[in-house]
């Protein structure tokens, strides 16, 4: 009988779709551990704690009086533990956020992807997963054939103030986190070899103010003061780069710090369009270079042409980065990878030493990348390890409030509480 | 003893075991999903970028349930139509009903394997994870997806001719799936075309697909839904006035 047989079919059809969906792989959740972290000397990204203990449960950061008994404690005699770093200037595709957490850097501010990207990565950044917490901008706004429209990305583009409600809305319906806008007061210069249009003051005004309406926060590209102080006077929380073509004028520096407007100076990028070569240097000296990918090493070995900056480039970045901090101006730390010269992860260790070369203390270097990015950009949950927040920390052999460059002594990295088993990133 | 389920069920049983001794049917439709999945979402994907392999799992998927669909229909109907094996089934006491149905449960479970076999080489070779419920909504949402491909094959299949019902049916269903971004992401094509994406209805099967990971465009689910509910219907009636015309004849 055909019926007996198709019955079989059937059912041999139902059970092989079965049998194939429940051996399908799902993605790999970890369970966040509860454990008490004792004898540590402790950065909680704002105040160093000597004889410290953390406690950590179910992956964040409580209060020890709140904490059930009998948590298992691990001993980290001799060890310096301080938030996972932030690099709050970065450009993430491809391995970005598995390449920046095996430098300890466990959250990133992207400041403009592929949304598609945005849309794969954004929502694991809750979860713990084997990458580092993603927040970003996602689309940049910026006019047509503006600077962000060169990198192959087809982009919607913003002319009219008109637009800018509507605009942003987009934005922030597609999931921006804050919003990054590219304004130059002066198109028709060249800068850097290359020549792009912008948006006009009154398009960053209607766009900072559209933002504001939002609650968000609106951060602004510029590379010039003329630009930085048409930034500040439409609203900006922050300029997303410092620059090296002059030195800032007092005017800037005040009217930034009345303004309480935040600097990431990505002074990573700006020494590499000085031709400083940092990145080569990296490999050299940092007790790092042997994690680095040979994709980030071509990074770090490629450089700007020599005819976009110089020496003289550098110098007045730096010195605009020292007076900023003299002058009390938030300063955040944030590289701009992956522009030439630099790479995910380890070139934020050495935008760390570049603050403390011009002037921050190696605290005031960590914290620029820690608890003021938090505070900055209003992250609730990362950059401290204060109660409430992600158990994400790196674990340091050496004192980095003694030399800076003792970040990269890492022994552990920490996301969630759990350890970084790098062996298992870099088969990913 | 010869109940009317019974008729159902034969007439799906023996259109299934016809198809399936049909090799110019059965390989293009089963290997030809997976060796473009191969060659697109796993071999060319760039290093890294998983999530290159899950969306291309979507659109693939979206593509191989597309065929079965389309040519058990347009193509097998036209043929038999033209053969007078339409109007045979039809003067049988067999409610002609259960004809389309079998139809329909033939590209099933050719569907059902494409998405199997593909799931297996994502999952294997392209290292895509997702959670039990996602492979399962995956699966449910192509599975019902194949029916406005089944309206619009059998309004195809009872308007064309024998000869020319292949052809036609291959350059409706290859431009199709090209234009609707399941062989190459559509955010790499001109926005012109990427606006015309719009107009077709594998890309409205595709983005529901793609909700289910979280990777699609970000339009309502129910602007899809209502597109694909609206080409069932629309080429449901067309089909049904070209059934009506040949029963006529």
């Amino acid at each position: 009988m055909p019926s007996n047989r198709a019955k079989i079919y059937v059912l041999v059809l139902v059970s092989l779709a079965i049998f194939v969906i429940a051996l399908l792989p799902e993605p790999q959740v970890r369970t966040t551990p509860s454990f008490v972290l004792n004898n540590i000397t402790l950065y909680d990204g704002a105040t160093w704690h000597e004889n410290a203990k953390l406690t950590i449960f179910e992956g964040k950061v409580i209060n020890s009086e709140q904490a059930p008994k009998n948590l298992p404690t691990v001993d980290g005699k001799g060890q310096y533990v301080i938030p996972g770093l932030i690099d709050a200037h970065t450009h993430s595709w491809g391995q970005a956020l598995e390449q920046n957490l095996t430098f300890g850097v466990t959250s990133v501010l992207d400041m403009f992807t592929d949304i598609n990207f945005m849309r794969a990565n954004q929502h694991s950044r809750q979860q713990t997963t084997l990458q580092a917490r993603l927040f970003t901008a996602g689309t940049l706004v910026t006019s047509k054939e503006g600077h962000g429209t060169q990198f192959g990305i087809r982009i919607p583009t913003i002319e009219n103030a008109i637009d800018a409600d509507e605009f942003i809305a987009k934005r922030l319906q597609e999931g921006s986190d804050y919003i990054k806008i590219v304004y130059d007061a002066e198109p028709e210069k060249q800068q850097f070899g290359m020549r792009f249009t912008s948006i006009s003051q009154d398009v960053l005004k209607a766009v900072v103010k559209a933002t504001h309406i939002r609650n968000k926060l609106a951060v602004v590209h510029v590379m010039d003061e003329i630009s930085a102080l048409h930034a500040i006077e439409s609203g900006a929380d922050g300029l997303v780069h410092s620059f090296g073509n002059s030195i800032m004028s007092t005017e800037l520096l005040s009217l930034l710090a009345q303004r309480e407007v935040f600097v990431i100076p990505t002074n990573s990028v700006l020494a590499s369009i000085g031709q400083q070569q940092r990145g080569r240097k990296l490999l050299q000296y940092s007790p790092l270079a042997y994690k680095v990918s040979s994709h980030g090493k071509s990074g770090l070995m490629s450089s700007f042409p020599p005819n976009v900056g110089n020496e003289e480039y550098w110098k007045n970045a730096l010195e605009n980065t020292r007076l900023m901090h003299r002058n009390g101006i938030t300063v955040l730390a944030g590289t701009d990878a992956p522009n030439a010269g630099t790479t995910h992860g380890i070139s934020l260790h050495d935008e760390l030493a570049i603050l403390v070369e011009a002037g921050m203390t190696p605290t005031d270097a960590i914290h620029s990348a820690t608890g003021a990015v938090s505070d900055m950009f209003k992250l609730p949950h990362v950059g401290k390890l204060l109660p409430g927040f992600h158990a994400d920390m790196i674990m340091l052999n050496e004192d980095p409030r003694i030399d800076i460059k003792h970040t990269q002594t890492i022994v552990k990295i920490l996301l969630s509480g759990i350890e970084i088993n790098e062996a298992e990133l870099n088969d990913k | 003893m010869y109940s009317l389920t019974r008729i159902y069920f034969l007439e799906a049983y023996f259109e299934l075991v016809k198809t399936l001794r049909t090799p110019s049917f059965v390989l293009p439709s089963l290997l030809f999903p997976v060796m473009f999945y191969l060659f697109f979402g796993v071999l060319f994907s760039p290093p890294g970028a998983s999530n290159t392999s899950a969306y291309l799992l979507a659109t693939y998927c979206t593509f191989g349930v597309m065929g079965p669909a389309l040519f058990s229909f347009g193509a097998e109907v036209a043929v038999e139509k033209d053969r007078n094996m339409l109007a045979l089934k039809q003067i049988s006491p067999m409610p002609i009903f259960a004809y389309f149905n079998a139809k329909f449960i033939t590209s099933a479970v050719f569907a059902l394997i494409i998405i199997l076999s593909l799931f297996t080489v994502a999952a294997t070779l392209a290292d895509v994870r997702l959670s039990t419920q996602q492979w399962l909504a995956t699966m449910a949402v192509l599975l019902f997806g194949t029916l406005p491909f089944c309206a619009l094959g059998l309004w195809l299949g009872l308007t064309l001719k024998a000869q020319s019902a292949p052809a036609v049916v291959n350059l409706i269903y290859l431009p199709m799936s090209f234009l609707s971004g399941l062989w190459i992401p559509l955010q790499l094509f001109p926005e012109f075309l990427q606006k015309m994406a719009f107009a077709l209805p594998p890309y409205h099967l595709a983005q529901l697909t793609l909700k289910v990971q979280g990777l699609d465009d970000g339009h309502h689910w129910f602007i899809h839904l209502g597109a694909l509910v609206f080409i069932t219907g629309f080429c449901s009636i067309f089909a049904y006035l070209a059934f009506a015309k040949q029963s006529e004849a």
